[in-house]
This record gives C-alpha cells, structure tokens and sequence, in this order.
C-alpha cells in the first residue's frame, strides 16, 4: 500500500512542477505589470499643474495692457488701463482650478503717468507706450505659486528723413522707422495730415505712395499745398497701437 | 524501459516548466510596451500650450473677437498633435456660452478626458475678456 502511494507521488512530481511553473509565471507577469502601473501614476505635484497655467495668465494681463494702449493712444480715457485690469482681475476669480490673485502697480514715474506715456511732440522719435508692475498669486488646495513681473508695451515712431521739394506744390518725401518695443515692427497703416492756415487737412491714402523696406523702415511719397507748413503722420502697428508724429514742412 | 524513458519525460518536464517562466518574461514585457504612452499631464501641457501659441500670436483674441469659429478649429488642429481629440467651449465674462457650434474635431472615444480653462483677454481697443474650457483626449 505504502509502495503504491509512494510511486503515485512520484508519478505525479512532474505535473507539479507544470504547475509551480505556471504559478511562477503568473506571479512575475502580475509583478510586471503592477511596477509598471505604479511607475505611470502621476507623479506632477499640485504646484507643478499651477505653474503650467502661469504662462497663459501672464498672457492675458499682457494683451489687457495692450489693449488698453490701444485704446487709450485713440483717444480713449487714460482710465481704460485700470477699468480693463480690474475686470481681468475679476474675470480670474471666475477660474477653476485654482483662486487666482492678481495685483498690479501702474509705473508713475516720469515720463510715465498712470502707466501710461503718450510722448508725441519729440523732435526725434514718438512713443506710445504703457508699463504695469504685477505680483500673481496662484492658491490650489495644498500649494500656492506667486511671480512678480512687469510689462513693458511701447510703439515707437522715428522720422528718419524729411525731404521736400517746391515747385507749383510741395512734393515730399519722408521716410520712417516702426518699433515695438525697440524692435523693429511693422505698421498696419499710414494717415497723413497736413497744415494750411491752421487748418488740418487729411490727404487721402491712395494719393500717398507707401513703400515697405519689410524691416520696420517706411518710405512714404505725395504732394502737399503750396502753403502748408507742417505735417502730421499718424501711424497704427499691428497690435492697434497708435503714433503721432509732427514735422515742419515750411 | 520504462525507468529508462522517466528520466527523459523529466527532462521534457522541465524543459516545459522553463518555457512557461521565461514566456512570462517575455509577454508581461510585451503588455508594458504596447500601452500608450501619454499621460494626462502631457495632454494638459499639451492643450494649454496650444492655447499659449495661439494667443501669442494674436489669433485666438482676433477668431473670438470675430466670432470665427471655424478658422479657430481649423488652427487648433494645425497646432495641436494629431492623434489628439478636443472640444473647445467659449464663455464671455458673465459665463454665458458664446459658441453655439460645436469647435471640435470629432467626438470622443477614449476614457481619458482632460480638461484645462484659458483665460483669454482681446488685444482690440475695445476690451473683452473669454474663459475657454478646452477637453482633449487621445484617439
């Protein structure tokens, strides 16, 4: 009875060791798959996922500030640069994935005035320009992020050269410079006025012979009455922003 | 002749239960491979990314100003990667939705959906301000 048991076991010894096999088999796939799964959570901390929309925001207060030249440098109230930046302000409290603080400083100090700096009666360049200090506080649930930065939005407008000649009218030739924010720029489009006898008279665009050096540099052609004495260029970039440039023609 | 042939059926035995171990190896190697390897972080950088780039260049600002919702899909799609699913919803400051057309680019399939918020100021002389809510998810 004892011989039978024991030349069963043996027989059976074999499929055994199938079977511890499989088990070993299972167990390493299942561990593979369990460090791998552990592996691809995600590590990224909370004010790591903040900090991506940082960029996004500091964006925003810089097309506000941008926006609000634009205005501003048509005509609009110099308060349009606070009224926009506290709606953006509020418009960030309405933000889900974090409460979002944004706190700003107006640059006052000369030649600026409330952020703002319209310099259009220089003799050598013309500026229009805006500049907002802003501190940035981004809280989550368990992490707060905060930046501080400034944003420096100016246009500029340089008359290069002014060339007249006179015979039964003035025929000018003026050439000029676009920047933004010292770097070359280009414009969106050219109005020209000119002055006779106190009065400003537009001359019209097609009569206006514009060439485009494609570096910022412009070269504008057309004639003006006999009598007129002064010039006004009044010049609009891409971003809307405007500049105005006067110049002595008598 | 039968003592003869159990040691040649252990062999094969064990020849069997080697093969097992290492074909576990080899195809728990096989599964770690084949998943896909975008994570939810990465649409996230993705997505707001796309929207950075857009706004930079002054287009975002422009398609919503001008209520051009379809030249916004089609730059979306230019800039984001392809494979990638989204469905971009517009609110005005007062959160009411803006896009009564759909701006995406097919429907959903995956389980995976992510979602990032813009906030999009105009560049225009008359100022407004958009709260974009953008979801994105892998084919």
């Amino acid at each position: 009875m004892r011989e039978h048991k024991k030349s069963l076991r043996r027989n059976r010894s074999g499929q055994l060791l199938i079977v511890a096999a499989l088990a070993i088999a299972l167990l390493i796939s299942s561990t593979t798959v369990y460090v791998y799964e552990v592996s691809q959570e995600p590590v990224t901390d909370e004010s790591t996922q903040l900090s991506l929309y940082l960029p996004g925001l500091k964006q925003s207060t810089r097309n506000t500030v941008t926006s609000s030249l634009a205005n501003i440098s048509k005509g609009g109230e110099t308060a349009a640069l606070e009224t926009n930046l506290a709606e953006l302000s509020d418009n960030m409290l309405s933000l889900d994935f974090g409460i979002c603080n944004l706190s700003y400083t107006s640059l006052n100090e000369s030649p600026y005035d409330s952020g703002i700096v319209l310099s259009w009666n220089r003799t050598d360049a013309s500026v229009s320009g805006a500049y907002v200090n802003f501190t940035l506080n981004i809280y989550g649930i368990n992490s707060k992020i905060s930046t501080q930065y400034s944003v420096n939005v100016t246009t500029t407008l340089f008359l290069a050269s002014i060339a007249v000649n006179t015979d039964t009218v003035k025929h000018v030739n003026l050439t000029c410079n676009v920047s933004n924010e010292d770097k070359p720029a280009p414009a969106e489009s050219f109005v020209v006025y000119c002055e006779e006898s106190g009065t400003w008279t537009k001359i019209e665009s097609s009569a206006v012979l514009q060439m485009d050096y494609g570096n910022g540099m412009y070269s504008l052609c057309f004639t003006a009455p006999l009598e007129s004495t002064q010039l006004l260029l009044q010049m609009n970039d891409i971003r809307g922003i405007q500049v105005q440039a006067k110049c002595n023609i008598a | 002749m039968k003592a003869a042939n159990k040691g040649q059926i252990r062999i094969i035995e064990a020849f069997f239960a080697m093969l097992i171990v290492f074909s576990a190896f080899a195809v728990s190697a096989n599964l770690t491979i084949t998943r896909n390897s975008v994570n939810r972080a990465d649409l996230e950088s993705i997505g707001l990314g796309s929207l950075i780039k857009l706004d930079q260049e002054g287009v975002l600002s422009y398609y919503l100003d001008q209520r051009n919702f379809s030249t916004l899909r089609e730059a979306l799609n230019l800039v984001l990667p392809t494979g990638v699913l989204f469905n971009l919803t517009v609110y005005d400051r007062n959160l009411k939705l803006i896009n009564e057309q759909a701006i995406t680019n097919g429907g959903f399939s995956s389980e995976e959906v992510v979602s990032v918020e813009y906030l999009c100021a105009s560049q225009d002389a008359v100022y407004r301000c958009y709260i974009i809510h953008l979801q994105l998810a892998m084919t």
